[in-house]
């Protein structure tokens, strides 16, 4: 009976013991995994503003190719210097189709030299002097720019995006003007991922807020103002004269005046009377700055949450298995994402059957009468045969360059890589090219490591930049000319046709003797469809897919493409690819 | 030669490709016998009559993959070659899984390249 009793002593005083030990264990576990969720916490808010930032940068990059749809340089001065009325109407055509699918601009005008509009989208603004705006003088520096006003026709508060046309001397020749709504700019805000459960707010530079998932606070200061700078901001057309109100963020400002790295700051907010976390950071290339806010009390709410329910189940574990265990998940709903890539993978699927088969018919019913399988045919009828072969070849080749590059730009494409013999590969695409070689009597030039035994790479896509650059060298060079490849091994920090390569390499190079690419067209050489002057004037074909397939392949497989050219003497494209082969490039 | 190995059989829903494709290897002296979807070829390749298959892969109800499905699953023996417009690498990998010998784009690869690979298949 006393041993009974002893025995149930001792029992409870060990479960005690062990409900202690697991309230410790508990606490300790507490601090560590709040300490985790809120370094998680911060590092997604910082994420989430770089994405916008590209949301943003996209507005331009569409002014770009707008640019490009203009025209050379020369059409475009020549479409300033004599304006005839159906020259402007065709313009015009062109602007209203782009702001139509766009959807996202106010107005598009293009401004002479003086800044004045001489045709836009929205007539009322044809003849209006923008001499005057910041995004003006920016353009005289050659420099794209924005600037935020009130438009006074439309009486609409927007975003003016300014890219300069340059002359072949880099003289200011033209001013393509964007005006973008506010709104639009607000609805991009509020429809983004972290507006869900974050405010956010786009501030210039002198810390006023612009637009904000939280209209009220437009056209407030992130900070104390001086009497000077209020003065300054309402007499400003910029800020419509409203009254600049303080909200309080000093330290947000504080961070703003001396800008270096995205930052995060908690902060008492005495408007809200709450704990505060504000990240800031800012936009690349613009003026402006995101600021992300998200209320502590919510934070710790989520992540007390979390950590509760963790510790819960930690704590049953330990009580049914009588050990120490402890883990966290963190899971994501990825359903939707996939889907979309299937979507994706499906269109370029069906896309390629639609084009290629009535492509294939041609083909194969030309092929038949050509071997004079359908009796047999002149010489005239064979060359007609001939120009549709070619004709069709073409066609195909187009199809083709248009299914990589819509492969690329969906992001669906993978990197699969295996040990593979580039020396081999050259030579494989090289011998593809050799009726061409042959009928030009180029000279080739072949050096390559005898070190260099396999390399990781993915097949398809190394044959896809070798083809693009042989093509284009067998191409673009004329009879008995030179081409020299190169493929080398460079160990770190060594020179490479005017390159230090970063780390140990493989790399490759293909020169020619070719017409080159002038001066001032080699900064948009790897830009979509576009062609160099002196190759359009060539008469040789070309859709401009080739080298932005290239620099698409291998910049999304971390590796390096540089080229160096001189007009009528020729041009050198280099590759670098670490050692360790090619892996796909998470940040692309 | 044994008398079956120049039997082929094309599975093509495309008529204006399959006509060329039967054209032309009639003449190089195949016997060909053309279906115009992957449901018709079923029976047709269970009684084990051809000594190759030419297969689209894009066709309604039962498409080539499933087409090349169905021979694993009976384990039937014979060399098939994809003949198709489809050219993710995602499906050559998928074809070639499910037993596909050989993988062509129609758009490019003339009919004799195509014959080349017909003869030098059939005389392993």
């Amino acid at each position: 009976m006393k041993n009974l009793i002893l025995k149930q002593k001792v029992s409870l005083s060990l479960s005690i013991a062990s409900l202690v030990s697991l309230l410790v264990v508990g606490i300790i576990v507490f601090l560590y995994i709040h300490s985790i969720l809120i370094e998680n916490k911060k590092k997604d808010i910082l994420s989430s503003t770089t994405e916008q930032v590209h949301e943003s940068n996209l507005i331009f990059e569409n002014n770009q190719l707008f640019a490009h749809i203009l025209g050379s340089e020369t059409q475009v001065k020549g479409f300033l210097l004599n304006r005839s009325p159906s020259k402007k109407t065709e313009l015009l055509n062109i602007f209203l189709g782009h702001t139509n699918t766009m959807k996202k601009y106010l107005s598009i005008s293009l401004l002479d030299k003086n800044g004045i509009a001489l045709v836009s989208t929205d007539p009322r603004l044809e003849g209006q002097d923008y001499s005057l705006r910041d995004f003006y003088k920016k353009s005289l520096e050659g420099e794209p720019s924005v600037d935020t006003a009130i438009n006074k026709t439309n009486n609409q508060f927007g975003y003016y995006f300014a890219e300069p046309i340059l002359g072949e001397q880099g003289d200011l020749v033209s001013i393509l003007m964007v005006n973008v709504d506010q709104t639009q700019i607000n609805n991009s805000i509020i429809l983004s991922e972290i507006s869900k459960d974050n405010f956010l707010m786009l501030v210039d530079e002198e810390g006023i807020i612009l637009a904000s998932t939280e209209p009220s606070r437009n056209f407030k200061s992130l900070g104390t103002l001086s009497e000077q700078e209020k003065n300054k901001l309402q007499n400003s057309d910029k800020f419509l004269g409203q009254d600049i109100v303080p909200l309080g963020y000093d330290l947000v400002q504080q961070g703003i005046r001396d800008y270096k790295n995205p930052i995060i700051v908690n902060f008492f907010d005495k408007d809200d009377g709450d704990n505060e976390m504000v990240g800031l950071s800012k936009l690349n290339k613009l003026p402006f700055y995101l600021v992300t806010e998200i209320r502590l009390e919510a934070l710790n709410e989520q992540v007390f949450g979390t950590v509760f329910i963790v510790i819960l189940v930690i704590l049953l574990i330990l009580m049914v298995l009588s050990l120490i265990v402890y883990f966290y998940t963190i899971q994501r709903d990825i359903t939707k994402e996939k889907e979309l890539n299937k979507t994706k993978t499906e269109f370029v699927s069906l896309a390629s059957h639609q084009l290629r088969s009535p492509l294939s018919a041609i083909n194969w019913y030309t092929e038949m009468l050509l071997d004079g399988n359908a009796g047999a045919i002149n010489d005239e009828q064979k060359d007609y045969l001939d120009e549709i072969t070619n004709s069709n070849k073409r066609m195909v080749e187009l199809v083709n360059d248009l299914l990589n590059v819509s492969r690329l730009e969906m992001g669906t494409f993978i990197v699969e890589t295996k040990p593979i013999n580039v020396i081999s590969l050259i030579k494989s695409v090289l011998s593809e090219s050799k009726p061409s070689i042959i009928e030009k009597k180029l000279i080739i030039e072949e050096s390559y490591d005898d070190s260099i035994t396999e390399f990781l790479a993915d097949e398809k896509l190394l044959r896809m930049v070798f083809q693009n650059l042989v093509s284009n060298a067998v191409k673009f060079t004329p009879l008995a000319g030179v081409i020299k490849i190169n493929i080398s091994k460079v160990k770190k920090y060594e020179n490479y046709n005017e390159k230090i390569i970063k780390e140990d390499s493989l790399v490759f190079s293909i020169s020619d003797s070719g017409i080159g690419i002038p001066i001032h067209q080699q900064k948009s050489i790897f830009s979509k469809l576009f062609r160099a002057d002196n190759a359009k004037e060539s008469g040789i074909e070309g859709t401009g897919l080739g080298l932005y397939v290239v620099k698409s392949i291998i910049d999304q497989s971390s590796g390096l493409v540089w080229f160096k050219s001189e007009e009528n003497e020729g041009s050198t494209f280099n590759i670098a690819f670490p050692s360790s082969g090619m892996k796909l490039n998470k940040i692309n | 030669m044994e008398p079956t190995s120049k039997k082929i059989l094309i599975i093509e829903d495309e008529k204006q490709l399959a006509r060329v494709l039967e054209i032309k290897l009639s003449r190089e002296g195949f016997e060909i016998t053309n279906v115009t979807s992957g449901e018709a070829a079923l029976p047709l390749i269970e009684t084990g009559q051809f000594s190759l298959i030419i297969c689209d892969l894009m066709m309604p109800k039962v498409d080539g993959f499933q087409v090349l499905e169905f021979i694993k699953s009976k384990n039937i023996i014979v060399p098939v070659i994809v003949l198709t417009n489809l050219s993710q690498p995602e499906d050559e990998k998928r074809a070639r899984e499910l037993g596909a010998l050989d993988f062509l784009i129609k758009s490019d690869t003339p009919l004799s390249k195509i014959i080349e690979i017909i003869k030098e298949k059939l005389s392993h």
